[in-house]
């Protein structure tokens, strides 16, 4: 008898594929690049030291975040997605148990995660070789960034078995990972100097994986509180595993229980004339949920920025008070696009996989009246949070000009600009989002992978391009104002034609690809093998 | 790949039309063709006088496509979902509830009404599905595998209002692989195999034009072999045996009435108790005349 039979179907599965290798090469390939831009810039006066220290350091945030947000694309719907599917229930019908399922689910989801994280690992060993890196700090970040990539996975797959729809199972990851990776610290600098912080720091702290890293990186290292952390966040994901196997036997057979009606607090909307608007409005998550959530993390910038406010002259409590309402308001972006990103792409992208969108088109329906309805149902769901968004930055541009926290001009200038930028790029990055999301929708039938391609398109260009001119910065002497600007102009341009690209597919494709009805634009390797290959002509008239 | 080739055929108004094949026949891109959701890469559809390419909006309003998956909403109540497709076909509002109520009586689901289509059994769901074809009262109802995975009552129920429906002058083609069904069901029957067009015509003339000759049953009070012996020397018989107690007589052909074979058996002495025709079932008649091969 074989010992997890569908891990070891899973582990085959991926073995053959040819995405788990490509994935490893061109990971090692990005920090391989990142690493020779790197050295390229260097100033005289840095040491080769310097150029490896900071390598380190900044892979190695950039590869925790990956680890600690692949949850949410990789896990959060893998179990729910089954038992949406009704399929679930017959791998129960078999002698497996829900460990099998489970640890199957897993190893088949993180599988390529894990490639593309090795083929990382000998470029991030390259600062050993130059020095300013210990061999002791590299295995714990190595370490550091496997557990965490396990703890994300784990809850995804917790999450999942609990779910039934994507974007709650999703949500919900993102939202552990968050509070895990982000609210835990937060709330332990806020109470840093009590007296109670001592005794709860253990609770704060040691489950929460950005402060193992912060250990891992330490010189001298911290290995008591690394070791401690470690432990805890290994057994809360096997935790977490273990109550997935526990609890799937159980909730696989309330499929039925979980089909609940619509909202009837929308039902005027049936009155809308786009028949499309309608639909999609009445699908949208609960006000209460958005605005409960979104709330709450105002509610924090808010409390930040008056204790800004109050605080007396400039010292740290302002400062750092300030720092602490501009984070929460840059969460409060991210969390409002990725919403968008979600709830953009969802329609279509559900629609797709029930059929119903083959209904739809032989309706007299048009797709251009089809895109329109579900970009309004999107304005519909997404204005007033892009509004409490911009209110947050507008708060904080008030604070920077009544308090002037940072003093000096120039740093001032550099705060201004980020406040008002993100202003701007909550506009620009809507409209790329919304058209984007829908475009994914309609060309992948697995939601979270529709979110993710999305997110990608949108935010990742950007966010790779500033990390390599802030990590040049400390070597090569650009000037922060300079590498805003930089950002900002890149981020609405990528935006931009992001956009338009995806709006004009939306208008021109939109038959033809719900006809082909196969997720192309979905197997990075698929350029690979056209290479050679005489181009196909179109089948079917535009 | 080719899904259809040279398929040339030709459904009158009022039809009730089976469409037979094999799994990837090209059964349902046919369908999909005529439902304007696929375009063909050569050849012409027109449904009604209007081109399924050209004129593909005029097309969408006459016809009413239900596919072999139900692709419903199923957290919907079911007048949701009816109200849902009578908007998109441009119902007007003050209209849509009065048509909802009639194509839910028609379908026999009006006690129905507020269930949530997920809480439906499977005959229920494609009934609904049916319902939301009939919403805009097209002309044309293109029909793919209705009565797959419904039971037995369901399945009569099903045929029983597609005949209602044909009653009411629609125009009704019908893909199943039930072909018993489809054998009492539809006045005509097209049979395609990887894409090709194999029959074309009234059911009674798919079994006229397949059978290969007449098979008559036979029991007897006693002596079997020499009923045989008097059949064989028929020429209009082409072969007699006995089986299974009773004896299996194969004329020549499907024009020879089988009356020869009563008339000669009591000419020879034989004591006849029972002289039965074997009707050759559309079933067989598919078996026959395809390969069972796909695409």
């Amino acid at each position: 008898m074989t010992f997890l039979p569908i891990v070891e179907r899973e582990l085959r599965v991926a073995a053959r594929q040819p995405l788990a290798f490509l994935l490893r090469f061109f990971a090692a390939l990005i920090a391989t690049l990142f690493w020779l831009t790197l050295l390229g810039a260097r100033s005289a006066t840095t040491t080769p030291a310097d150029v490896g220290q900071t390598f380190f350091s900044v892979a190695s945030v950039l590869l925790f975040i990956g680890c600690a947000f692949s949850g949410v694309f990789l896990t959060a719907d893998a179990i729910s997605n089954e038992k949406r599917d009704g399929t679930l229930g017959l791998l129960f019908l078999t002698d497996l148990r829900g460990y099998d399922v489970v640890l199957g689910k897993l190893v088949s989801s993180s599988v390529r995660a894990a490639y593309a994280l090795l083929g990382v690992f000998p470029v991030l060993a390259l600062p050993l070789l130059l020095g300013g890196v210990t061999a002791g700090q590299f295995w714990r970040v190595v370490l550091t960034l496997l557990i965490t990539l396990y703890l994300s996975l784990a809850i995804g797959i917790a999450i999942s078995a609990l779910a039934h729809q994507s974007r709650t199972s999703m949500g919900a990851t993102f939202l552990s990972v968050l509070f895990l990776a982000a609210v835990l610290p937060l709330l332990y600098y806020v109470i840093e100097d009590w007296p109670v912080a001592a005794h709860v720091r253990f609770l704060l702290l040691w489950p929460n994986p950005s402060f193992t890293l912060a250990c891992a990186l330490e010189t001298p290292p911290n290995l008591t509180d690394y070791w401690s952390s470690l432990a805890v966040i290994v057994t809360l994901a096997t935790a977490m595993l273990v109550a997935a196997s526990l609890a799937l036997p159980r909730v696989w057979q309330e499929r039925s229980r979980s089909i609940r009606p619509m909202r009837r607090a929308q039902a005027s909307a049936r009155f809308i004339s786009n028949p499309v608007e309608w639909l999609s409005i009445r699908q949208q998550p609960s006000a209460l949920l958005v605005w409960g959530l979104l709330g709450a993390v105002a509610a924090i910038g808010i409390a930040f920025a008056i204790h800004s406010v109050l605080s007396p002259g400039t010292g740290r409590w302002m400062r750092s008070s300030f720092l602490l309402a501009f984070v929460t308001a840059f969460g409060a972006h991210q969390l409002v696009k990725y919403m968008v990103a979600a709830e953009a792409s969802r329609r279509f992208s559900e629609d797709l996989a029930s059929g119903a969108m083959e209904l739809l088109l032989v309706t007299p329906l048009t797709p251009r009246q089809i895109v329109e309805g579900q970009r309004r149902a999107l304005w519909h769901f997404a204005c007033g949070p892009l509004c409490l968004c911009a209110l947050l930055n507008v708060l904080l541009l008030f604070l920077l000009i009544l308090k002037s926290p940072f003093g000096s001009a120039s740093t001032s200038f550099v705060w201004h600009l980020t406040t008002l930028g993100g202003i701007i790029l909550l506009g620009t990055d809507y409209y790329a989002l919304s058209w984007l999301g829908m475009w994914h929708g309609l060309t992948r039938k697995r939601h979270h992978r529709a979110v993710l391609h999305t997110l990608a398109r949108v935010m990742l260009p950007t966010w790779i391009a500033v990390f390599v001119i802030l990590t040049t910065l400390g070597t090569g002497g650009i000037g922060m104002d300079h590498v805003l600007m930089f950002w900002f102009t890149v981020s609405v341009i990528a935006s931009v034609m992001s956009g338009q690209f995806a709006q004009a597919r939306l208008q021109q494709d939109f038959r033809r690809t719900v006809r082909a009805g196969v997720e192309f634009q979905e197997k990075p390797w698929e350029w690979l093998e056209r290479l050679g290959k005489q181009p196909v002509a179109a089948q079917e008239p535009a | 790949m080719v899904a259809l080739n040279s398929l040339d055929l030709t459904v009158y108004k009022g039809d009730l039309f089976g469409f037979i094949g094999s799994n990837g026949a090209g059964k349902t891109t046919t369908l999909r063709i005529l439902a304007t959701f696929l375009t063909p890469t050569a050849g012409q559809a027109i449904v009604l006088g209007h081109d399924v390419v050209r004129e593909a909006d005029a097309v969408r309003h006459v016809i009413g496509y239900m596919p072999d998956f139900f692709g419903v909403y199923k957290d919907m109540e079911v007048t949701e979902y009816l109200d849902f497709f009578g908007a998109c076909y441009k119902i007007p509002t003050a209209q849509r509830e009065k048509t909802v109520n009639d194509v839910l009586e028609l379908v026999g689901l009006s006690e129905k009404k507020g269930a949530l289509i997920g809480a439906l059994s499977r005959g229920m769901q494609q009934r609904l599905g049916l319902a939301r074809v009939l919403i805009h009262d097209p002309q044309v109802l293109l029909l793919d595998e209705p009565a797959s995975g419904l039971d037995p009552r369901a399945r009569i129920e099903m045929m029983a209002i597609l005949q209602e429906l044909q009653k009411m002058g629609k125009t009704i083609i019908i893909s199943s692989h039930i072909l018993s069904e489809l054998q009492t069901l539809c006045n005509r029957v097209a049979i395609i195999e990887r894409g090709k067009l194999i029959y074309s015509g009234p059911v009674q003339g798919v079994r006229d034009q397949m059978a290969t000759g007449r098979i008559v049953w036979v029991r007897v009070k006693s002596d079997p072999e020499k009923a045989i012996e008097i059949l064989k020397a028929r020429a209009e018989v082409t072969e007699a045996v006995t089986n299974d107690g009773q004896i299996k007589v194969t004329l020549v052909d499907h024009e020879t009435d089988h009356s020869i074979v009563a008339e000669a058996l009591v000419q020879g002495g034989a004591r006849v108790l029972e002289v039965r025709e074997d009707e050759l079932g559309l079933e067989e008649v598919f078996l026959r005349v395809t390969r069972g091969e796909t695409q």
